[in-house]
């Protein structure tokens, strides 16, 4: 009888060990590591306490941009331009803090590409000429303002690069952006158009976020289009906007050093630097959860420690680096390339930590380069 | 030997045998089913899909002849006699000299021939160094390189390639798993060469391991379709569900297992038309993301890479969840002129393509 019993206990691993030799067998993928950790508190975390709140005074300073830029279409002087100055720095920054959020209705509205296009990730930055990074098509714009007719919804590189952040920078601060506005009403509508714009697409994101809150934090899975999926494909996009059009690209690291000063974020407002600065900043309060739950707690959950404690101290690094670079960035590509080369690896090192170590930590997939070889 | 002992080896027989087959508890009509076992790498001592790799390595050869006009920013002229010569295997002009003596060709078992033809001649001829634009073929700088297009922005060689991955080797294997279903029981060798010919189009390494990263220097990477297991199938696990159904159904028709063996051609053409489905889905999707926006050159390989997949539909099995409307619908919007399809506000046709494919192939 004890024998009976060992062998049907034998035959039953033999036939539990057939049965299972014959399940599919499973793909490496996005299967949610069983960590105990509540992925849904945290993207509630992320979204009531960091996405809502940033948004909210997006839409507090783009209010404030408006009627600035109002003040100064209306009556162009130093003193309504520097108070425009004021309104638009603080407004870009703001933008920098909601960037890392691109997706939901964000991506949907397009909200990156109509206010602060660069051109994209996969795009020569070689020639002069060319409509790259944060360039703006001052061409466009002048044609734009001296027909009146625009649809500034068209999704072409031209349209995008004379609306957003940079064309208002160039009607506002450009060299003799006062006496163009002056007496200007084509001009002062177009400047006011594109604040407008901006006002309505920020309006539309905060609106479209309530319905598109549940679905958010109801989705705990980190696979292609997941929340957590795009939180951190954000974190490796954006810090490679800043590799890339943010600070590589004009100084020269994909053109053999050629620099292109006038393509930086910002460049009439000289706040490159500052963009800079705050968009990783951002991204380290973004992988942080502003400082509830997030990205780092869930990599401490999953046993990744060092992981994430390598990721902050590379953040704090990366961040003294690019603050150490003096003046502005647009001259400091030519006059102080040591500095703003020390700041571009240890930008580097980030990203190798974002887009290979933290992605491949949280099981989630990059997804925004084509990196099909094809 | 006690009684026990006896009822015991039975009952494990009888345990064994009824879940090695992997079938579900169905009434065994087919009196002639005979015990075996599903391997773990499609090895089976006969198998044989020389055929199908062959044009597999041919069609990638092409391929890689088409692109070298894509290099650098300078013009790099194609010549007419390669890939015609490629395209019909004369005049020895694969590198693989295997490929030449084969005996085989493209041309012969491609659907639409003429046409996927014509979509390779159109990288040589319009390869002439002018910039594309709306209603002028050319090139479009794509990173540090660049993709030759059509008056409507269509890259032709992304058109052949993931054309004939549609249009000969998904339409092959329909084809022959389909006439697998129809082969009688006893005949297995029949079964057998159709099911080895339908499996060297998927194109995967015998011993296909989803958890390996395959490198493009590894000779026995997954090509084309196989490629695409991983890179578009993941989330659908394609790669895992199509090589076991391949493992399971080709034991199958050695054990005589007809309900089995139809099972696995039904997992197979089912899958697999989701991840053309599902490739198709995500080169309609990202042309329309913030991360593309106002980039020609990547929105248009794109398009064009889904231009192929949505074609490939074409050669659906006739048990296909898609319809017909949804397909012509689909068609229509993907021959669109793409300048037109990326200026559209909000991409009203590419989100319409979107919702159909998530619709249909729950995606």
């Amino acid at each position: 009888m004890k024998k009976t019993g060992v062998l049907i206990a034998t035959c039953l691993i033999a036939a539990s060990a057939v049965f299972w030799g014959c399940r599919k067998p499973t793909d490496n993928t996005q299967t949610n590591p069983t960590d105990g950790f509540d992925k849904s508190a945290m993207l509630t975390n992320y979204a009531d306490n960091v996405i809502a709140i940033r948004y909210l005074n997006m839409r507090e300073k783009v209010a404030a941009l408006k009627s600035a830029s109002d003040s100064y279409a209306a009556t162009p002087s130093s003193a309504t331009q520097s108070a425009l100055l004021s309104a638009y720095k603080d407004a870009y920054l703001q933008y920098e803090i909601i960037a890392p959020f691109q997706f939901g209705p964000a991506e949907t509205a397009l909200l990156d590409v109509y206010l602060n296009y660069s051109g994209g990730l996969d795009y020569s930055f070689t020639t002069a000429g060319e409509l790259t990074g944060f360039s703006v098509d001052t061409a466009t714009i002048e044609s734009n303002i001296s027909s009146g007719s625009y649809n500034l919804t068209t999704v072409s590189r031209s349209n995008l690069y004379a609306q957003g952040f940079g064309a208002i920078g160039y009607l506002a601060f450009s060299s003799d952006a006062i006496s163009r506005m002056t007496g200007n009403t084509a001009r002062a509508k177009y400047l006011g158009d594109l604040v407008s714009r901006m006002k309505d697409l920020v309006d539309g994101v905060i609106n479209n976020w309530t319905a598109y809150r549940t679905t958010f934090v109801g989705n705990t899975q980190t696979n292609v289009g997941s929340p957590i999926g795009n939180i951190v494909n954000q974190l490796a996009y954006q810090l490679d906007m800043v590799k890339g059009p943010r600070i590589g690209w004009p100084f020269g690291k994909q053109s053999n050093g050629t620099v292109f000063a006038t393509k930086c974020e910002g460049y009439y407002a000289g706040i490159s630097k500052e963009l800079a600065e705050m968009s990783i900043a951002a991204l380290k309060d973004s992988y942080t959860g502003g400082g509830g739950l997030g990205i780092d707690d869930y990599l401490v959950s999953l046993k990744q420690d060092a992981l994430n404690t390598d990721v902050l101290a590379q953040f704090d690094m990366t961040i003294a680096k690019v603050k150490a670079i003096p003046g502005s960035l647009s001259a400091a590509f030519t006059a102080n390339p040591t500095e703003v080369d020390a700041a571009y690896k240890e930008i580097q090192k980030l990203l190798t930590l974002l887009k290979t170590d933290v992605a491949s930590a949280t099981a989630v997939q990059i997804t925004f380069t084509d990196n099909d070889g094809d | 030997m006690n009684n026990h002992y006896i009822k015991a080896l039975v009952i494990c027989g009888i345990a064994i045998t009824s879940i090695s087959s992997c079938k579900k508890k169905d009434k065994n009509e087919d009196p002639s089913v005979r015990a075996y076992t599903v391997p773990t790498t499609y090895s089976f001592g006969n198998e044989n899909y020389a055929s199908s790799t062959t044009r597999v390595k041919m069609a990638v050869e092409l391929d890689s002849y088409l692109k070298t006009a894509n290099a650098g920013s300078t013009t790099i002229s194609l010549l007419d006699s390669k890939i015609t010569g490629m395209w019909n295997n004369t005049g020895n002009q694969f590198s693989d000299a295997g490929l030449n003596a084969s005996g085989l060709n493209l041309s012969s078992v491609t659907a639409d021939a003429n046409l996927y033809k014509s979509y390779a001649d159109s990288v040589r001829i319009s390869n002439t160094g002018t910039a594309a634009s709306q209603g002028t073929a050319g090139y479009i700088v794509r990173g540090t390189n660049k993709i030759i297009v059509g008056p409507r922005g269509l890259e032709y060689g992304q058109a052949y390639t993931k054309g004939i991955m549609g249009a000969l080797l998904f339409k092959e294997a329909v084809r022959l798993l389909t006439s697998v279903k129809t082969m009688s029981v006893k005949d297995t060798a029949a079964a057998q060469a159709a099911w080895d010919e339908a499996f060297g189009y998927l194109a995967v390494p015998a011993n296909y391991d989803t958890s390996v990263t395959y490198v493009n220097t590894d000779p026995n990477r997954p090509l084309l379709w196989g490629g695409y297991l991983a890179e578009r199938g993941r989330d659908i696990q394609a790669g895992g569900i199509i090589f076991a159904a391949f493992l399971k159904g080709r034991a199958a028709i050695g054990g005589y297992d007809r309900t089995v063996r139809n099972q696995q051609v039904d997992v197979i053409l089912d899958k697999w038309e989701q991840l053309a489905a599902a490739a198709a889905l995500a080169y309609v999707t990202s042309p329309t993301t913030s991360s593309a926006a106002g980039n020609l050159g990547t929105q248009f390989h794109a398009l064009s890479e889904g231009f192929g997949f949505i074609l490939s539909l074409q050669h659906r099995a006739a048990t296909s969840k898609l319809s017909a409307a949804d397909f012509t619908t689909l068609n229509n919007i993907i021959h669109k002129d793409f300048y037109d399809l990326i200026n559209q506000t909000g991409f009203t046709d590419l989100v319409t393509a979107q919702n159909i494919l998530k619709n249909t192939y729950g995606l």
